[in-house]
């Protein structure tokens, strides 16, 4: 029963956390181009950067990369950073997204 | 007339977040399935984790709760940790309304349970680097084979948690998650401030999580988002 109540209540939560904005903004019509729509997109930009951080740590696949272990992590910056660079150069995500992925089994398979 | 041009462009849109959301739903089975086993070993019932999954939809929060209902904690933490860690979704939804407005509300409500930080990125992505695309139905194209494939991998981790054991395999391919989204946010490319917000994100979040621990997917996308903001609005006064 406990298990429950904690589902439902998180569930419910999560819910309204996700609906709230429609809500309200069925009522206020925001600007896709006005300044609070730029600050937002930067806002957004950062967390989407948080989550490809956060993403890619806990699994640990590069070696504990965090701070703890600099060397891991300036490799782990160094990695992402090239496979961004290749994918604007490249301009075609599925290839980019490909060569990057191969690269680093590539590269754990050489550490391992 | 017009309707047969909007069916036409809602079908492409839908076949087009098909297409995007085969490497969500990789990554998704094999996430789906380790949550479930570790429902089973944390005294979950199978429905429970199925439930979990399809109401909360958010791995993080997932894994407190597990490890919150395994400690018989407090109701008022549970709550705190949702409104915490959860709380990107209310800046997710914000920057999604603009571009949903000529749905209805109650379509969307429908559709929100699936979005997801993954789902989201994918779909914001999208609806920055294209014009002529019926945002919303992507955003289905996208979301519906993940959320499914997630919810049936972790009854699937439930039955099997006895002969599945997590290995390297797998967080190699828990890793196409946030190349995916790197490679998709170079896309908005030659856009900078937004690229560099992402950018510093990513580089900023260990410092953040020294600093402000749990709090800091909450904390630091503001700071960088502000200064980011504060520098792109002189250089365009200037």
């Amino acid at each position: 029963m406990l298990i429950w109540s904690y589902i439902l209540v998180a569930g419910i939560l999560s819910f309204l956390l996700r609906a709230l904005p429609f809500l309200v903004f069925t009522r206020i019509q925001p600007k896709d181009d006005g300044e609070f729509a730029n600050f937002l997109d930067y806002v957004v930009s950062a967390i989407i950067g948080g989550i490809i951080y956060l993403m890619s740590r806990p699994h640990d696949v590069l070696r504990a990369a965090h701070l703890s272990a600099p060397l891991e992590y300036l490799v782990m910056v160094v990695y992402f950073l090239l496979v961004f660079v290749i994918a604007v150069k490249l301009n075609r995500p599925l290839l980019s997204f490909i060569l990057s992925f191969v690269a680093l089994s590539a590269l754990l398979i050489l550490i391992s | 007339m017009m309707d047969t041009k909007d069916n036409t462009l809602a079908k492409a849109s839908w076949i087009a977040g098909l297409k995007d959301s085969r490497p969500l739903c990789v990554v998704f089975l094999f996430v789906g399935i380790s949550l479930g086993a570790l429902c089973h070993e944390s005294g979950f019932g199978a429905l429970q984790a199925a439930a979990q999954n399809a109401l909360i939809y958010a791995g993080p929060l997932q894994i407190l709760i597990i490890d919150l209902a395994h400690k018989n904690d407090m109701m008022l933490n549970i709550v705190v940790a949702t409104l915490v860690i959860n709380f990107r979704f209310i800046l997710m939804s914000m920057s999604l309304a603009p571009y949903f407005k000529h749905k209805s509300v109650r379509s969307i409500l429908l559709a929100l349970p699936m979005l997801a930080s993954s789902s989201f990125t994918v779909t914001y992505i999208k609806c920055k680097t294209t014009h002529n695309m019926d945002l919303f139905t992507y955003y289905l194209g996208v979301a519906i084979p993940s959320y499914a494939v997630s919810i049936l991998a972790c009854v699937l981790g439930y039955y099997i948690s006895d002969f599945y054991h997590s290995s390297t395999f797998t967080d190699i391919i828990i890793m196409i998650m946030p190349l995916y989204l790197l490679v998709l946010t170079a896309k908005r490319w030659p856009q900078r401030a937004p690229v560099f917000a992402t950018i510093a994100g990513f580089l900023l979040m260990p410092f953040g999580e020294m600093l402000f621990h749990k709090m800091a997917l909450l904390i630091v996308p503001f700071i960088i988002g502000g200064t980011v903001y504060v520098i792109a609005f002189f250089r365009r006064r200037r």
